[in-house]
């Protein structure tokens, strides 16, 4: 079964990224220039959270570790700074209007074969 | 059955007195950092319970058992009729390494076990002890006391369980006591259900010429975390931990064990065999010490984990620190990896399908520490059946 | 080998000249600091910026929290001086050197014969390279050797493209401070399909009481093409403490190799925290040779990122603790992030008289990155009761189609092994060191002659007298 949650577009301020626990996930999702994307809030270079909460996104579409000053690219998930050199896991955002749709897909959660 | 819940009015002054200080060190007492790695892989907010229902176990089993030389009581019974005892040794090894969980624990517990074994007996039956976790969105905090005299010789078997629909929490403390020459085999088996985490903190100490065969075998929860240390405080002592992990679905496994070689001439020897299925993650941090003063210890550790699935993860952490050179034998070693393609094509070409051949290998795998179950009793046909329900099932 | 009961037990290298250089800095570390560096240097305003933002990541970082703390909140970042410039000149030949450098290398014992064999030397002394020379073959290949701040005025493209790419100022506290004062190291580039047969050379010192050392290298090695360099430092003993945080950057391209050897012999007085980290793509070849002898604490782990499939990377490390006054905190991490990489790391440790020897690694395999093979081998060797060895290795393997080993072991001088030596004419010490030779055997068998000489004098030296 999917878990979808609803997310209302100004509960993100524009280049920022907004930490949400989503199922099994803790998403970090993005507005960059008014679209939203949704990663998963894990920097693959240490395991830990990339935003406590909330953080600013950096060169537009990217998000930087606090710890390490590893980067992401929101829209693909790729990693784009060391000391991170493995991608991390994205999310479909479905976009309706006033609000946002978060997708955590059956096939993407832990455990399903 | 027995549902007790432990008459705190009745409860020795003392003790009283401990658990209120327990509660308010624990009020303020933090959740502890996540850079030792004591808690670098799992967080100790799992264990923090939300749920503020506290609940006894059910006691299936060799409760309330007295034999001569034997004698297993409720742990609140333990102390009243022990009382001298209990005063001076109960807390006694608990140190404050994990502290928060520890002061949780010490000021909620309501049930566990008291098993006093006097000098010299010899037992060929194992003692079993069985607890229950029956009600949903519970914490049962439970609080155990082993105490061996001197020259006794005795198998004992705890086996924690729940079905599987159990959501609860459960946070275990242990102490063991080994008198001089004392030969304790203990097995622990975690069978509770997918949906419960289970926290356990088990502290002993071996005085001189003491043997402990220390198995663990981690089978159920949904988190799981095990802080072990022995203290092989007498010379000549001797820890064997054995532990087997099989995890599958989304279980998380968190065992944290620690030898402590403080006298002289002691040996330890640790065997620590994951399997991990689906997307179950184990995490090994190991510890191992040798003090500036114990001379000519023997320590050998493995670590061995078999990944049979994509999504399987293990971490393995196995330190040293060893403060004297004067050392028999001090060696770790870890293996990492997935089964042995030609062992699986071995099997098939003698008739076997992949999957019963992979199932007939990680067997074999856990087979050496799953042996020491006593065979033919009901608690050997439970583990084994669990087994076989985690290996068959995705 | 014979040994010298009557050779002199001071240190070997501890002298220094009297001080003659043309700028110091003030104690302590401040933005104008950190601007008069750039501006003497005249550097391009992107790299001052990246200073300036650099200091500013510095000040925020806590100090760590894991190590030998104790000893790391000893260091007086107020008291140390952040840059000192020997020359205004940077000499061309050999024979431009001024004098007392030329003294200092000479009583270092590197012989007239010697030099012919070498293909170019960066000398660092004092945060500046005074002295280079560029051989015509490498030139004739397009060999890039330069001290990095001449890499930076003469090469900004491709500096620019590597430059803090592989060690962000953000990675921890010490790679900030050097981001922001970094002064000096080695800058080499290798054109594809180049093969550099003679191992390129840099030496370094500390010399000024309260010197800090801040060199920054950077090495690339295009496609195809092959390296070797070696760095190997002595210097004197001092009263006060003194800082040496450096910065080696490493990227092997596709089917590139490189080979990174280190010697290093501080002074006890030395704190030496350094961030080596190397990225290999496909097909790549990345060799850290680490020796640590010296220092009051080194903190040090090479690391090696595997980006590319069927990238290699290996560690040897050696680390020798002798005295209480020592903690050598050494290792190697390994990140495995394609699938077909491999990787070995062997770490050998010797702690005497109190010392202690931790080893501190990483191995981590990411999901996706199939058919890893990696082999862990940690040895300690400790001979006498007052030691330490501490092994504190990770493992951390996101990723099932792998096969993983790894092993550790603590010992001692095995009375059956001395008893056979002694038996056969050798004295006590001398079978001992014999002994210790062996267990360093790996490491030194992989060092060009001169430095295999030099290591084993080091460690005779460290091996003379009582050994409990």
């Amino acid at each position: 079964m999917d878990t979808k949650v609803k997310i209302k577009k100004t509960d993100i301020k524009p280049d920022t990224g907004k930490s949400f626990n989503i199922g099994d996930f803790k998403v970090v999702v993005c507005n960059v220039n008014g679209t939203f994307y949704a990663i998963e809030d894990v920097c693959s270079h240490d395991d830990g959270e990339l935003v406590t909460g909330e953080g600013k996104l950096v060169e537009g579409c990217q998000i930087e570790c606090p710890r390490h000053g590893a980067r992401f690219d929101v829209k693909t998930g790729t990693a784009t700074k060391m000391p991170a050199i493995a991608p991390i896991r994205t999310f479909k955002v479905v976009d309706s209007g006033d609000e946002l749709e978060v997708r955590v897909e059956e096939d993407e959660r832990r455990g399903d074969t | 059955m027995g549902q007790k819940l432990a008459e705190k009015v009745s409860e020795p002054q003392w003790l009283i007195e401990k658990r209120k200080a327990a509660k308010q060190a624990f009020e303020v007492e933090l959740l502890p950092d996540r850079v030792s790695h004591l808690w670098k892989y799992t967080d100790p907010a799992i264990f923090n319970p939300q749920i503020t229902t506290v609940e006894s176990v059910s006691e299936i089993g060799m409760w309330r058992y007295s034999e001569p030389g034997v004698e297993v009581l409720h742990i609140l019974d333990g102390i009243k009729k022990y009382e001298d005892l209990m005063r001076e040794k109960f807390g006694s090894l608990i140190d404050n390494k994990n502290l928060k969980l520890s002061l949780l624990n010490e000021s909620t517990w309501v049930s566990g076990y008291f098993v006093y074994i006097k000098k010299n007996k010899q037992s060929d039956d194992p003692v079993s002890l069985t607890m229950s976790m029956e009600k949903l969105k519970s914490f049962y905090p439970v609080r155990n006391f082993i105490y061996i005299e001197d020259g006794v010789d005795v198998k004992l078997v705890e086996q924690v369980c729940s079905q599987d629909e159990i959501l609860s929490d459960v946070n275990i403390v242990t102490e063991i006591f080994l008198g001089n020459g004392a030969k304790l085999d203990f097995i622990n088996l975690n069978m509770v259900g997918n949906k419960i985490n289970y926290h356990l903190i088990q502290r002993a100490n071996l005085s001189a010429q003491a043997q402990l065969e220390n198995t663990f075998i981690s089978l159920g929860g949904n988190v799981s975390k095990i802080d072990s240390e022995t203290k092989l405080v007498g010379e000549h002592s001797v820890v064997m931990v054995s532990g087997i992990v099989l995890g599958n679905e989304k279980q998380r496994f968190d065992h944290h064990i620690t030898v402590n070689h403080v006298a002289s001439n002691t040996i330890s020897g640790l065997d620590f065999r994951v399997a991990l299925k689906d997307s179950a993650n184990s995490a090994y941090t190991g510890n191992l010490k040798i003090a500036v003063n114990a001379l000519g210890c023997d320590a050998t550790q493995k670590n061995r984990n078999l990944l049979l699935s994509d999504n399987a993860k293990a971490e393995s952490i196995p330190e040293l620190e060893i403060l004297t050179n004067d050392v028999k034998k001090c060696s770790h070693g870890v293996t990492m990896g997935h089964l042995d393609e030609e062992q699986i094509y071995y099997l098939m070409s003698r008739g076997f399908s992949d999957k019963e051949a992979e199932k007939v290998i990680i067997e074999g795998f856990i087979e050496p520490i799953i042996l020491k179950i006593p065979e033919h009793t009901l608690i050997s046909g439970q583990v084994k059946s669990r087994i076989e329900q985690k290996l068959n099932k995705g | 080998m014979t040994l010298d009961l009557n050779q002199d037990q001071e240190y070997k290298y501890g002298f220094h000249d009297t001080e003659n250089y043309t700028f110091k800095s003030g104690r302590g570390l401040t933005k104008d600091v950190v601007l008069n560096i750039s501006k003497m240097k005249k550097e391009p305003d992107w790299m001052t910026e990246f200073r300036l933002r650099s200091l500013d990541i510095f000040n925020q970082k806590p100090m760590p929290k894991w190590g030998d703390t104790k000893l790391l909140n000893e260091i007086d970042f107020e008291n140390i001086f952040y840059y000192v410039k020997p020359t205004e000149k940077q000499g061309k030949t050999w024979e431009e050197v001024p004098k007392d450098i030329k003294n200092t290398f000479d009583r270092l014992g590197i012989p007239e014969a010697e030099r012919k064999f070498l293909a170019g030397v960066s000398a660092q002394y004092e945060s500046e390279v005074i002295y280079h020379s560029l051989r015509e073959d490498l030139e004739k290949l397009g060999v890039l050797f330069f001290d990095m701040d001449t890499g930076l005025r003469e090469y900004p493209e491709i500096v620019k493209k590597y430059f803090a790419t592989i060690i962000p100022p953000e990675d921890n506290k010490f790679a900030a401070l050097n981001s922001a004062v970094w002064s000096g190291g080695s800058f080499i580039y290798v054109p594809p399909n180049t093969q550099v047969e003679m191992p390129l050379q840099a030496y370094f010192r500390i010399n000024t009481e309260n010197m800090g050392q801040f060199e920054r290298t950077l090495i690339i090695a295009d496609e195809g093409s092959s390296v070797h360099y070696i760095e190997g430092c002595t210097a004197p003993t001092y009263s006060s403490d003194s800082l040496h945080s450096a910065v080696v950057e490493l990227i092997a391209l596709k089917n590139a190799k490189i080979r990174y050897t280190t010697i290093q012999n501080w002074s006890k007085n030395v704190f030496n925290l350094v961030t080596k980290r190397a990225v290999a793509h496909e097909g790549a070849v990345v060799e850290w040779l680490d020796g640590n002898m010296g220092s009051k604490l080194t903190m040090k782990y090479p690391s090696i990122y595997l980006i590319g499939e069927r990238a290699h990377g290996e560690v040897v490390s050696v680390a020798l603790a002798s005295g209480s006054d020592q903690h050598q905190d050494a290792g190697a991490k390994i990140i495995h992030a394609a699938p077909n990489t491999t990787s070995v790391i062997t770490s050998k440790s010797i702690s005497r008289n109190g010392g202690r020897a931790s080893y501190r690694g990483l191995l981590k395999v990411h999901k996706g990155a199939t058919g890893v093979k990696s082999t862990v081998k940690c040895d300690a060797l400790m001979l006498d009761a007052n030691s330490r060895s501490d092994t504190y290795p990770t493992m951390e393997i996101y990723e099932n189609d792998v096969k993983i080993e790894h092993e550790a072991t603590v010992s001692k001088i095995e009375d059956e092994k001395l008893f056979y030596l002694m038996s056969r004419g050798l004295g006590e010490d001398q079978a001992k060191l014999m002994i210790v030779n062996g267990f360093m055997e790996p490491f030194v068998k992989e060092l060009p002659m001169e430095y295999a000489v030099e290591l084993n004098r080091l460690i005779e030296l460290e091996m003379e007298g009582s050994v409990g």
